[in-house]
């Protein structure tokens, strides 16, 4: 039986696991509250200790590694490293193949204002194709190269340029559902990468399953050994551990300061992360509706709600408009065409992550009972936001107007 | 020196406990298992705190099938017929808690039936000696009740013990064990000790503690979640250990 939070609206059934007290309150929202509790001077303090030994003796050298990939935390994170903890970054970018024209014109406006190094990753178009038909097909997921190249390049080159330590930037779990408190200081490891990153799936697993993959080189997407991480110490830290992590105000810092720029989206409110992915508010939204009842506009509202920007009623309120969504078919046929997939894959795909416990009504098919039930029971209280004024809340970062077309490469921009 | 992971377990997930008052999912129990296992932990203690036993039993089967690394199983456990499935399902020991205090000869039945050996007794404390979660609440701050229940139990062969610190959070409150220990006279008996451990106090613990018993062990359960290589870290924070239990 499904349960929500009292407080945010987060079901139960969280992919990435939510814990709901007796009280009614998540774990995500407990460990939300510290950021206006503990002592974040302290905490940035510590970092400083933290990274000092790691500060190369020479001019030349690297301190350590920041992933970035144009877009969400990749500014800031950077901007933290190289103008706040002074450090010298080496930057390691997964080539998704999913980046839009603005996507590309972030990176490379991101390389050319903070004058760094950024060493990519790009894979074969076929290799991106194979392993999505086994990843569709085993986790109804199309983010799985994405996310098990985007966790495991670092640490390979962290290995192969002897640079220690990595430094992240937000922790999804701790900011999402509340996984580990601020105070752990969790660190990256290889067991959280394949429990949630892979969603339990190796690639080892998908090539003994597929044996078509075997044609590729896949090294890049394999963890490095754990007697390699042993021998060169590498760790991983994630700054929202020690700074109060605050993503809205960030990325309008970001647009500000260096001119990173967002878009719009007719599926949530918020444009400022993922601009750079031609699919991520599109078929990849869509898909988690389909498996977990909810989708980014959830996740959203729930930060706006642990922020104290709107209440748990007005985000319920915002829900009434999107009770029957629809498919974003233009999204769909191109990714389809993209990656090279029957019109039957697809309908095959839909129907197999299609979970029928959130979507009970065959005469409203896409009328998630999770989306019901927050409009039914949190609504009628009192509103103080609409959704009009929170996309306005939302217009503070420079918009830019971008076809969600994927591009591999493209020309450069100018400086 | 034993490092144990205790993981818990609640219905089929493994969580962090903060004082036995918070908890955090952390996820899969295979996952979780197959990455000490790389790690090399001396063993792996399972307890399920909601004290479902279809979970319990179910928890197991599925750890067994990915692990060689001894397991110890507790959680509700009662009778002679839980713990024979629980053994029959690939349990190397059994974790006692309640039993002890609620019917002795059972435990001495299980003993008779599966060795001492097959057995660790658990004792929860904080910093009033008042063991109480959710679960079961007992006073034991009668010393000697509990002494008697331990030489009781030794000539079954009972010896190992398991102290684990409830007011110990992993965040905030730090584990007192020396207070604790002086109370009772376990030379005997090897100890384990655990409630937020992390390795800046692992090795002040190990060194304070291993003098009131036959073979002192340390049980790490947040801390394994928190960090790459957290067993590595773990012995690098006790230095007297022997150099080969570093290499």
């Amino acid at each position: 039986m499904t349960i929500f939070c009292q407080s945010c609206g987060y079901p139960s059934t969280h992919p990435l696991g939510l814990y709901i007290n007796d009280q009614g309150v998540c774990s995500g929202c407990i460990t939300h509250d510290e950021k206006f509790t503990l002592d974040w001077s302290a905490r940035e303090a510590k970092l400083f200790e933290l990274v000092n030994p790691y500060r190369s003796k020479g001019n030349c050298s690297y301190d350590c590694i920041v992933p970035i990939n144009g877009g969400t935390d990749s500014y800031y994170t950077l901007y933290y490293v190289k103008y706040i903890l002074k450090m010298k970054p080496l930057c390691v970018a997964y080539n998704s193949l999913y980046m839009t024209r603005l996507g590309h014109r972030n990176l490379a406006n991101l390389r050319s204002k903070f004058n760094i190094d950024i060493h990519i990753h790009t894979p074969s178009l076929q290799q991106v194709r194979d392993i999505n038909r086994a990843t569709l097909y085993n986790l109804n997921s199309m983010y799985w190269h994405v996310h098990a190249g985007s966790t495991s390049l670092p640490v390979h080159i962290s290995i192969k340029y002897k640079i220690p330590l990595i430094i992240w930037g937000g922790h999804e779990a701790v900011e999402q559902v509340g996984m580990y408190s601020h105070c752990d200081n969790v660190e990256m490891s290889a067991r959280y990468r394949e429990n949630h990153h892979l969603m339990q799936t190796s690639m080892l697993l998908l090539e003994n399953q597929f044996l078509s993959l075997r044609n590729h080189n896949n090294s890049i997407y394999h963890y490095p050994d754990y007697n390699l991480i042993e021998k060169y110490s590498i760790r991983g830290i994630y700054l929202s551990n020690y700074i109060p992590w605050n993503q809205k105000i960030q990325q309008e810092l970001m647009s500000r300061k260096f001119h990173y720029r967002v878009t719009k989206y007719s599926n949530t409110f918020n444009g400022y992360e993922h601009p750079h992915c031609a699919f991520y508010n599109g078929i990849h939204d869509w898909l988690k509706y389909l498996q977990f009842g909810y989708g980014r506009l959830l996740d959203h509202l729930v930060r706006e709600i642990r922020w104290k920007r709107i209440s748990l009623s007005s985000a319920c309120f915002i829900l009434s408009d999107f009770l029957n969504p629809t498919p974003p078919l233009s999204n769909i046929r191109l990714f389809q065409e993209y990656m090279d997939l029957s019109t039957n894959s697809i309908d095959f795909l839909f129907d197999s992550a299609k979970n029928s416990v959130f979507f009970p009504s065959s005469d409203n098919p896409y009328t998630s009972s999770i989306y019901n039930y927050l409009f039914s029971n949190f609504s009628h209280l009192e509103s103080n936001i609409d959704y009009d004024d929170l996309i306005g809340s939302y217009t503070n970062a420079q918009c830019f107007s971008s076809s969600s077309k994927p591009y591999i490469f493209l020309p450069g921009f100018p400086f | 020196m034993r490092i144990i992971a205790t993981i818990l377990f609640i219905e089929d997930k493994v969580v962090q406990s903060y004082g036995f008052s918070s908890y955090r999912i952390i996820g899969d129990p295979t996952i979780v298992v197959k990455h000490l296992d790389s790690w090399q932990v001396d063993e792996i203690t399972v307890l399920q705190i909601d004290n479902s036993f279809s979970h319990l039993l179910s928890n197991l089967q599925l750890i067994n099938s990915v692990s060689t690394t001894p397991i110890t199983v507790g959680g509700g456990l009662s009778s002679l017929e839980m713990v024979k499935s629980v053994i029959e399902s690939g349990a190397d020991r059994v974790c006692i808690q309640s039993l002890v205090f609620a019917n002795i000869n059972e435990v001495k039945t299980i003993a008779d039936h599966f060795g001492g050996q097959s057995i660790t007794l658990k004792f929860d404390f904080c910093k009033s000696f008042l063991a109480s979660t959710s679960f079961w609440s007992l006073r034991f701050n009668n010393i000697d009740l509990v002494t008697s229940i331990l030489s009781d139990l030794k000539s079954y062969d009972v010896d190992d013990i398991f102290f684990y610190n409830t007011s110990a959070d992993g965040l905030v409150q730090v584990p007192n064990f020396t207070d604790f220990l002086l109370n009772y006279n376990l030379s005997d008996y090897s100890i384990i000790l655990g409630g937020g451990l992390n390795p800046e106090i692992a090795n002040q613990v190990f060194c304070q503690c291993r003098q009131y018993c036959k073979e002192l062990s340390l049980s790490f359960s947040n801390y394994f979640y928190q960090k790459e290589l957290a067993n590595k870290l773990i012995l690098r924070g006790i230095p007297s250990l022997p150099a080969h239990r570093l290499s």
